[in-house]
């Protein structure tokens, strides 16, 4: 079928996904220099506030995302409900969707995703289709022939949760691309003890760095280390041996580690619960789910970015449990509303905040799963659908190419797993371009980037 | 307490000296003997400590290895019968009464780190709705922690539990009408996580590598596919006899439903094949001896365990030491588990004392092991002599709770490179995936109130269960015996002078005894020289 070009969208000023920061804010090869451009740049940068954030949501366990982007039209629903057997969603209880660029088809949303629909119809999201992990672009002639190098460990778990963070399939590196963002614009911030990552759902490789850490919180902030910093006589004397224990100088790797973070976390818990001590609640409503409370959190982290000194933020939230092999249908319809009501929530809060074109959102999984069923489950695969959200996103529409779902099609390589057509790393460079990475410099933050993707070509990367 | 330890102490010299004819016993100093229980042990106590100095590790393996098993599930079935309601908590009272008082520390031990690789989770609701299948599941990890490899895998993949988890349980055969194929989820973790991992690797562990100098898979998703055939028609074993709505029995294995099985041969890995016409419980058993004979089995698990006992970064050398115990435990053998983990435990590599200059020996504990330490260390207790402790708060506080890891992943992966050093040096450090910012306070804080409060909040004072730290106070007017007694037996004697420095001079300002020896603990746990097991 054929290619969805941008260049077809009418509004000159949507003619990208999302545009690219003005500023150089992500330098390399000078680092200083780009820093000091940064920070120069962001105080004349008034009255305009120089300020963004990506928020990134992990649909941890690979979730069946072709039950969340439908074709809905009578003949592409045919090909779908064929190829899933008793996986198909009902062709009645689609939520339709009308794309502003038509491929000739219509679709519809899972019937979990009302406030998504909502966000769709008024343009402040869009959907990217067929995304997933590549070496190279790939055919399934060259994957038949033996030719075609694949990401390692191709449907498994560890390691495509891994790629998708790092954008590096060829290599089983831990280092994220948030993470390498920050190693570069870290020393921009003014706090020292709070990272400008910061994952509400702990370790995670997206935003681990070669140097710099990311900083964890919970859906309530941090917790204060208990007698530190009492009065008490007794509280006075074991502050002052804890301060002594973590000064100490320690040569063993791993109790280095252990001190550095320890210290780190009693010093940033300070900051952070200050920090956020400072900002007035917030009057949007968030339901009680925890992923919900996790945004709700990020919502007041960027309240607080003046006090925690923060131009630009990386947030992560993860939410397992999407692994299913069994029951795909009950369980995704639980599911999928959490998702829906909590990322709609957190829209609102950034409108409350007025930063709605300075945070994007989007989600990320380990892989897409198989189209066919193993008997009301389904199975590993790799392409999957995703989900892009805020005030900067061209939205009410979908990016990439849709793929043909009946059996044997041209990207099928079995099962129904489907070759992407969208790289993970044109997928990520268009979220860092608007981030402020230069196009420049992309290769430093996603290494493999030019196999899907020519800086300075004129067109974004996921536009063509 | 102090009884009860004693009796048990004496009534297991008798048992070692009569096994001692064959054990050789060779006694270590107290240090040895504490270091090499905290590697093979989840805590020991001061008694402990010095009555292993006197046998030796080796008569304290052998003595182990005798010893009766400690089961959990019992303990939930006493109560089902008493009418008493059975929960996904009263099955973590059933661990810590085993963990506590049962007859087998390190059988306890290894079965924990089992599960730690043969990853089963109440985070999965349908686990979490069966606490006596859970608990059953655990005891056949300790059932099989000194038997055979072979029958551990057989176990593990025949248990309904696992069976829910992974979801082979009702895994029907294709149905080409339908298009319906065989759930793969077994069949991808079984290899990945269970037994030969994703690539093939020499007899020390290391990748072997291609012409292109790439890593080897051990297989590929069509070797999946033809696993996941044979791990079809696998259900509860009820009386009913059926397959997709029967009674559900979750303390027997599954049996298969031949009519469920998919037909036809189906290849295994390494151009071996099952071939038509067998039983499906035959095609299971061929699938399992196949991955049993896999050359990577015993550096895999080798290095698994090592892991979860030892030290984050085994040599090659110590890992093919302890595969060639998996090869062969020297009567022609293989998957002997006692071999196996003696290796582990009575290597060079395990037992050389740290040293200054070894800046990556050893492993930071697992961090909720630090409270089961601080338990079985100071002989935690409630008047009644049960283990209430649900651990509500435990998997935000560390992280971690036996039995309730995220995904089948466990809680953290087995290289994991904390930013830092850590990878700077090409370092793994799997614990460190859970020691975040919010960890390390959370972790610090719930040892603090294990410390000064409870290990379980209950409305009945009596079935509060509390550190009992009588022997400490008792020292404790004399800050240098207190620190010493605390360094031999929470961390071997192998405290800094600056560390200590920072100790004393922290308690000469206390006049308490009991304030002192709480103080003590509570800055040992925070101490980096703690948390690191070298």
């Amino acid at each position: 079928m054929k290619s969805r070009r941008r260049d077809d969208v009418p509004n000159p000023d949507r003619r990208r996904f999302l545009g690219q920061a003005s500023c150089a804010a992500v330098g390399t090869t000078a680092l200083f220099n780009t820093v000091l451009n940064l920070r120069m740049f962001n105080a004349l940068a008034a009255p305009g506030e120089d300020y963004r954030a990506l928020v990134c949501l992990f649909l941890g366990g690979g979730i069946d995302s072709f039950n969340v982007l439908v074709p809905r039209g009578d003949a592409e629903y045919l090909d779908y409900a064929g190829v899933r057997g008793d996986l198909a969603l009902p062709q009645a209880a689609l939520l339709p969707i009308t794309p502003r660029t038509s491929d000739g088809r219509s679709y519809g949303l899972h019937p979990g995703l009302v406030e998504l629909q909502a966000l769709f119809a008024a343009n402040r999201l869009a959907l990217v289709t067929n995304v997933g992990t590549l070496v190279e672009p790939t055919t399934l002639d060259q994957m038949r022939n033996g030719t075609a190098r694949l990401p390692l460990g191709l449907f498994s778990h560890s390691d495509q949760a891994m790629q998708w963070q790092s954008s590096v399939p060829d290599s089983r590196s831990a280092v994220g691309w948030a993470g390498r963002m920050a190693d570069v614009l870290e020393t921009g911030n003014c706090d020292p003890n709070i990272s400008m990552n910061i994952s509400l759902s702990g370790s995670n490789v997206f935003q681990s760095g070669r140097v710099s850490a990311h900083y964890t919180i919970t859906e309530n902030g941090v917790e204060p280390l208990w007698d530190y910093g009492g009065t008490s006589p007794g509280a006075i004397v074991r502050t002052q041996a804890v301060d002594s224990l973590l000064a100490l100088q320690y040569r063993h790797l791993f109790e280095k580690a252990f001190a550095t973070r320890m210290r780190g976390a009693i010093d940033a818990g300070v900051d952070f619960t200050r920090a956020i001590a400072s900002v007035p609640p917030l009057a949007t409503q968030f339901s009680d789910t925890s992923l919900s409370r996790k945004f709700r959190m990020i919502a007041l982290t960027i309240a607080a970015r003046q006090a925690l000194c923060m131009k630009r933020q990386t947030f992560f939230v993860e939410l397992g449990g999407w692994d299913h092999h069994d029951e795909v249908i009950l369980n995704q319809a639980a599911m999928l509303p959490v998702v829906s009501h909590a990322l709609s929530e957190f829209q609102s809060a950034l409108v409350e905040l007025d930063v709605v074109d300075q945070v994007t959102t989007f989600t990320a999984s380990d892989f897409g799963r198989t189209l066919s069923s193993n008997g009301r489950g389904s199975d590993h695969a790799w392409g999957g659908n995703h989900i892009v959200m805020g005030g900067a996103v061209p939205g009410g529409d979908i990016y990439g190419r849709f793929p043909d779902l009946y059996p044997g099609n041209s990207l099928d390589t079995g099962r129904g797993r489907l070759i992407p057509t969208t790289s993970v790393d044109a997928y990520s460079a268009q979220l860092a371009l608007w981030f402020g990475v230069p196009e420049a410099d992309l290769e430093l933050v996603l290494p493999n980037v030019r196999r899907f993707w020519t800086p300075g070509s004129g067109t974004p990367p996921l536009g063509a | 307490m102090t009884i009860r330890f004693a009796r048990r102490g004496a009534y297991l010299l008798i048992a070692a000296q009569i096994v001692g004819a064959a054990a050789a016993r060779a006694a270590v100093t107290p240090v040895q003997a504490s270091r090499f229980l905290a590697q093979a042990s989840l805590g020991a106590d001061y008694e402990e400590i010095q009555r292993t100095a006197r046998i030796g590790p080796r008569a304290w393996l052998q003595e182990q290895f005798a010893r009766p098993i400690g089961y959990h599930q019992p303990l939930l079935d006493d109560r089902a019968r008493m009418g008493l309601e059975i929960t996904p908590d009263q099955r973590r009272w059933a661990w810590w009464q085993q963990v506590m008082q049962g007859p087998d520390p390190l059988r306890q031990r290894v079965a924990l780190a089992l599960s730690e690789i043969f990853v089963v989770s109440d985070a999965n609701g349908t686990v979490a709705g069966t606490p006596t299948g859970a608990a059953n599941y655990y005891d056949m990890l300790l059932r099989n922690a000194f038997g055979n490899y072979r029958d551990l895998l057989h176990d593990v993949t025949l248990h309904p539990v696992m069976g829910a988890y992974l979801s082979h349980l009702r895994n029907d055969k294709s149905d080409p009408r339908s298009g319906r194929f065989p759930d793969e989820n077994y069949a991808r973790e079984v290899m990945q996580l269970f037994s030969i991992g994703l690539f093939q690797l020499r007899a020390n562990g290391t990748l072997l590598r291609d012409g292109r100098g790439q890593p080897i898979p051990t297989y590929d998703n069509g070797d999946i596919t033809e696993f996941a055939k044979i791990f079809t028609g696998l259900s509860f074993d009820g009386a009913d006899r059926d397959f997709g709505n029967g009674e559900e029995v979750w303390t027997r294995p599954m049996r298969m439903y031949e009519e469920h099985h998919e037909p036809g041969p189906k290849h295994l890995l390494r151009g071996r094949y099952v071939p038509a016409g067998q039983t499906g419980m035959q095609d299971v058993d061929a699938a399992i001896d196949d991955l049993f004979r896999h050359p990577n089995v015993g550096p895999f698990i080798a290095r698994r365990l090592i892991q979860r006992l030892v030290t984050s970064n085994p040599s090659p050398a110590y890992v093919q030491r302890v595969a060639a115990a998996f090869a062969n435990d020297g009567r022609g053998v293989r998957g002997n588990m006692r071999s196996v983990i003696s290796a582990i435990l009575l290597d060079p590599e395990a037992q050389a004392w740290p040293t200054a200059g070894g800046i990556a020996k050893g492993m930071l504990r697992e961090s909720f092991l630090r409270r089961v330490q601080l338990a079985r260390a100071f002989d935690a207790a409630n008047r009644a002599g049960t283990y209430p402790i649900s651990d509500g708060g435990a998997p935000d506080d560390f992280g971690q709770r036996p039995l309730s890891a995220p995904t089948v992943f466990n809680f953290f992966l087995p290289d994991y490179q904390p930013t830092g050093p850590i990878a700077n040096a090409g370092l793994y450090a799997p614990e460190f995936q859970i020691f975040t910012a919010v960890t390390a306070i959370t972790s610090a804080n719930a040892l603090q109130g294990q410390v000064r409060g409870v290990m379980n909040y209950d409305p009945i004072d009596a079935l509060e269960v509390r550190l009992d730290l009588t022997n400490e106070i008792a020292i404790a007017s004399d800050p240098r015996a207190l620190v010493d007694r605390l360094n031999l037996i929470l961390m071997y004697g192998a405290m800094s002078n600056p560390m200590r420095q920072v100790l004393l001079t922290a308690l000469g300002q206390l006049s308490d005894p009991e304030e002192r020896v709480k103080t003590a603990l509570q800055l040992i746990e925070i101490a980096p020289e703690y948390a690191v097991l070298k």
